[in-house]
């Protein structure tokens, strides 16, 4: 199966017919007339615009790509599904793209040329994470992996005399405590507990993974209240927050971006987020206090073990333009080129993990990895990157954004942690 | 004759508001599946309307049932009674300062217009220029006059942020509040004032005998308007606060909006939006009673 | 109306000093209060968002660009030039929005609300009161029926379908402000222009709404600021890039994104203009209207 079927392609173009009258060559010239329509949520949108120009440059594509913020992407792009719009190319997360493979919105991608090679390609846990919840269909190519990290405020500790970064959650709280008392910092800890699906529940499941408990047992259920690795993590953390190591402004950040922005500042001691946004604070001098390299990673507390997720491109099951469509997926997500050009960009560029285990060998990633990050610790923490296989519920998506509340209500004490533990327990119950 | 001239404004608001009203009322008792969208439908006009599953009353049992529901609804109850209070007697207030005479009153009276000139989208976005925690004036200003240690987390409580966004939404209205006032203001007699002064009445005592009573339709109109205009109000939470931290700011309109347009359950955010809606025909009846009623008296 | 006072309820007579203090300590505290706010997102539209982090704070921005202007104009390029890019399409959007159900509601709603103040009719109050209701409506429980009906007419994601939407909103306002206004208009003037021989009809059209003009000023200004500061509606209607209007754009770039503020306070200050500006060169007729509009029911 490396090539389309062309029944199946003039059938799903509509055009069939039109193809027996005019002939192939009309039919090639009519379909490359027809924009493929593109949209992500805003990360570096203008990045994502320059390879949309380049391939559209490069490759004679129509691409015409719309960025919508990320706090209602999902949303917003049901929505347009909805509305009868055919939006041909989309980023979907790894919490809602199950929603979206079941309830037809995006196709499978195993019929489609190269993609074989592909899955030959892709880390064997990116690529379990690829499939579809029977394990039968892949339905999307890697845009990224993230993996939660810890980051540190070097020079800040260094003030505080404080040697070596904390390497248990006591010692992080220890040093945090310190840092506020002897007034280097007001709020010395900033954990990512944004409001969005990119901060507080990939952060919970971090803490709860280096704890060692499990939220999810083998057939996907919460079991959080049964876990006393769950109950610890919360503990601390309504502790952090008692105490004012927090700043608790972080609740209602609306993105991990805007979260990560805070520690620009300087005024933080430890940040926990996506790898990736240490390459803004710690290589972007024009921007962040902590650049260059005043930020430096850890190995995550406890077990070292985090929350590790893919977020993907899909293809519409609408689309009209299947072809164009796919090579632009593949130049996106896949290796149209030979040369890896976008994933390869979102190393450079970003700091992005990648699914693609060669990207690592390449000497000039292996470069600009090093300028922003110790690589070799970022890819042993990656080892210990941890992934959940919930994601492919049909409910993940509605529980993962409602446990949000249930999470933040315990960190402000609101709720007890057993309550809540309890409760995050309940609430998947009630949506399966 | 009359139906000419009132035929087309009714038979628009009939096909723009009755209808979809109607239309809402169904879905609020079918089990809607917007992404799928299968299901039994009906040709109006050449147009396929989905009917989808009729359920019964199970959509409102389900969010009756919901302890998110009654929480949202005590918390919009509070939220309304605040933000009537405090739109009230802020107007009342400014309205009495504007109503004093004093060189550029003019150009007061149209200042009173930009607040509520301005989309309850910018009205958010000027008061995170404000209140943010990073970047805001009043945090600025405060730091630097020395009067608080750390910069203030305006939203980080639930019951600041609800607190809050009753102000803001306050600085938002009350200056229309203001305008029913002062208009209310303008048509007292005279005479009244004279007599009142003449039986040694000073300032505060003209206001209670001579002002208050005058000004009582207007604060029973201000009040009305005030409550309906507090149960509907949707977009300042949406930029400053979509409803939390937590569920701590979500009112019952945001909860019918989260669930109809975050989750895409129709049934239950209908559902919820009808109670609203009831809600709403409730203070219909009550204003009817108490204003107009009163207005069309005297003709 | 008696010449002597002009002006009523406050101390009309000469002032103490103190209470003189008093009077402008609070004048100033009110004008503060109102207009503060919107100066200042004006200040910070004209700011470097590093200035406005910086601390200690100033009132006073140190350095004053139109940068952010510029941004948005799309005259300098930036790295989320594409959202600002949104702002300047969405507001023609808005603007055609706002023009046609202003030019609607003028039409409907003022004809209508003549005959609610002149007419005797069946179903008269009931109706009336259906309006009063529809005013009162929570309007995001008619989304979902819109959504689905725009659906199946292919009305979403076009400015036809706002512009039903929206009337749901203004028409039961613009009729009910007319009324009110008409109410006021001295009913002989029709009837001398039916004794002249015009029909009902010219009467309204030749003799009633030439001297209409302060209502349909207030009418059509109110509309079209309930149109162009719309936004729950646009939001959820209208999604497809480029067919929404202006208060959905500013949301979205709000917070969300590497944005700086100050960008986002240009975009929001250069979106309340229109609609500022219009209150304020309207403003006598509007509160004219308006509280006519209200307080007689």
């Amino acid at each position: 199966m490396t090539t389309i079927d062309r029944r199946t392609f003039l059938g799903a173009a509509g055009l069939s017919a039109a193809a027996a009258l005019l002939g192939e060559g009309a039919l090639r010239s009519a379909r490359a007339d027809k924009p493929i329509n593109f949209s992500g949520w805003v990360f570096k949108p203008d990045t994502v615009k320059d390879y949309v120009d380049f391939f559209n440059r490069k490759h004679g594509g129509q691409v015409k790509y719309d960025a919508v913020p990320w706090a209602t992407y999902h949303p917003t792009m049901e929505t347009r599904a909805m509305a009868g719009e055919i939006v041909d190319v989309m980023y979907c997360n790894s919490a809602n793209r199950e929603r979206w493979a079941d309830n037809g919105l995006i196709r499978p991608l195993d019929d489609l040329p190269g993609m074989d090679e592909l899955k030959k390609k892709m880390a064997p846990g990116n690529l379990e994470a690829a499939r579809s919840r029977d394990g039968s269909k892949v339905v999307g190519l890697p845009y990224f992996t993230s993996i939660f990290i810890l980051m540190y405020n070097e020079p800040m500790l260094q003030q505080a005399g404080i040697k070596a970064p904390a390497r248990t959650w006591d010692e992080l709280m220890e040093h945090s405590a310190k840092l506020k008392r002897d007034k280097i910092s007001d709020t010395p800890y900033l954990p990512n507990w944004n409001n969005s699906g990119s901060g507080t529940m990939p952060q919970f499941l971090s803490d709860c993974h280096s704890e060692g408990a499990n939220i999810f047992d083998a057939k996907n259920k919460v079991i959080a209240d049964q876990e006393p690795g769950a109950a610890r993590a919360m503990e601390r953390w309504q502790k952090a927050y008692k105490d004012g190591l927090v700043n608790p402004e972080v609740l209602t950040k609306t993105s991990s971006t805007d979260t990560h922005r805070l520690f620009w500042t300087g005024r933080y001691a430890y940040h926990t987020n996506h790898s990736y946004y240490l390459k803004t604070i710690a290589g972007e001098p024009e921007n962040s206090k902590l650049a260059p390299k005043k930020a430096r990673m850890a190995m995550y507390p406890g077990n070292g073990q985090t929350h590790m997720f893919t977020e993907w491109y899909t293809i519409n099951a609408k689309t009209k333009v299947l072809e164009d469509a796919w090579k632009f997926a593949r130049f996106l997500g896949g290796n149209l080129n030979g040369d890896w050009y976008v994933q390869r960009q979102w190393c450079l560029i970003a700091g992005l993990d990648n699914a693609y285990p060669e990207m690592y060998d390449n000497p000039e990633i292996i470069q600009s990895y090093d300028r922003w990050v110790d690589l070799k610790l970022l890819r042993e923490q990656y080892k210990k990157g941890r992934p959940i296989n919930a994601f492919k519920e049909p409910w993940f998506s509605e529980y993962d954004s409602k446990a949000i509340a249930i999470v933040h209500n315990i960190i402000r004490g609101t709720s007890t942690v057993p309550k809540g533990l309890k409760e995050l327990t309940a609430l998947q119950k009630s949506l399966a | 004759m009359a139906w000419l001239f009132v035929g087309p404004a009714l038979l628009g608001i009939g096909l723009v508001v009755v209808f979809p009203l109607v239309y809402s009322l169904w879905l609020s008792f079918t089990d809607v599946n917007l992404l799928r969208s299968t299901g039994p439908a009906v040709e109006l006009w050449g147009m396929r309307i989905p009917l989808f599953r009729w359920i019964g009353a199970r959509n409102y049992t389900q969010v009756l049932t919901d302890p998110l529901y009654w929480d949202s609804l005590w918390r919009t109850l509070y939220f309304v009674g605040a933000f009537v209070i405090e739109a009230t007697l802020v107007g009342f207030g400014v309205a009495l300062v504007l109503n004093e005479r004093f060189p550029g009153r003019p150009l007061m009276r149209s200042l009173l217009l930009v607040p509520w000139s301005l989309s309850r989208i910018v009205v958010g976005l000027l008061w995170i220029g404000i209140l943010d925690f990073e970047f805001g004036a009043l945090n600025g200003l405060l730091l630097r006059a020395g009067l608080v240690d750390g910069a203030i987390a305006f939203f980080k409580e639930g019951w600041t942020a609800l607190n809050v966004l009753v102000s803001v939404y306050m600085w938002n209205q009350a200056p229309f509040a203001t305008l029913l006032f002062l208009a209310g203001m303008q048509s007292i007699s005279e005479d009244l004032y004279a007599a009142a002064e003449v039986d040694g009445a000073g300032y505060w005592r003209r206001l209670w005998y001579v002002t208050v009573p005058a000004l009582r339709p207007i604060v029973f109109l201000v009040l009305v308007l005030a409550t309906v205009n507090g149960f509907l109000m949707l977009d300042l939470i949406y930029v400053l606060t979509m409803g939390g931290p937590a569920y701590d700011t979500t009112t019952v309109s945001w909860h019918g909006f989260k669930t109809s347009f975050t989750f895409f359950k129709f049934g239950p955010g209908t559902a919820i939006l009808y109670t609203l809606t009831a809600l709403c025909l409730l203070l219909t009846v009550v204003y009817h009673k108490l204003v107009l009623a009163r207005f069309e008296a005297e003709g | 109306m008696t010449t002597r006072a002009r002006y009523r309820g406050g101390n009309y007579r000469r002032r103490s000093v103190g209470s003189q203090v008093i009077l402008y300590a609070t004048v100033t505290a009110v004008a503060l209060w109102l207009i503060a706010p919107f100066v200042w997102l004006f200040v910070t539209s004209v700011s470097y968002q590093r200035n406005l982090l910086a601390r200690p704070f100033t009132l006073v921005p140190p350095e004053v660009t139109l940068d952010n202007y510029r941004k948005i104009l799309g005259l300098v390029r930036f790295h989320a030039e594409g959202q600002a890019g949104k702002i300047l399409a969405s507001m023609w959007n808005s603007l055609v929005v706002a023009l046609v159900v202003t030019g609607v509601n003028l039409v409907m709603g003022t004809t209508a609300g003549y005959a609610y103040a002149r007419f005797h009719f069946p179903l008269k109050m009931l109706s009336l009161f259906a309006l009063l209701f529809t005013r009162m409506l929570p309007t995001i429980v008619l989304i979902p029926a819109f959504f689905l009906v725009f659906r199946a007419l292919g009305l979403q994601n076009t400015l036809t379908g706002l512009v039903i939407a929206y009337c749901s909103f203004t028409l039961p306002f613009t009729v009910w402000i007319m009324k009110a206004y008409f109410e006021t208009i001295p009913a002989d003037l029709d009837k001398s222009a039916l004794v002249d021989g015009c029909n009902r009809f010219q009467a309204y059209w030749r003799v009633v709404l030439p001297v209409s003009g302060p209502g349909l000023v207030a009418g059509g200004a109110f509309t079209f600021m309930l149109c162009w500061n719309e936004f729950v509606v646009a939001q959820i209607l209208n999604t497809k890039p480029g067919t929404t209007t202006l208060p959905p754009v500013i949301a979205g770039m709000n917070g969300q994104i590497n944005i700086d503020y100050s960008v986002i306070a240009a975009s929001g200050f250069l979106g309340a203009l229109p609609a500022v500006l219009l209150v304020l060169v309207f403003q006598k007729y509007m509160v004219q209207g308006l509280t006519a509009g209200s307080v007689k029911g």
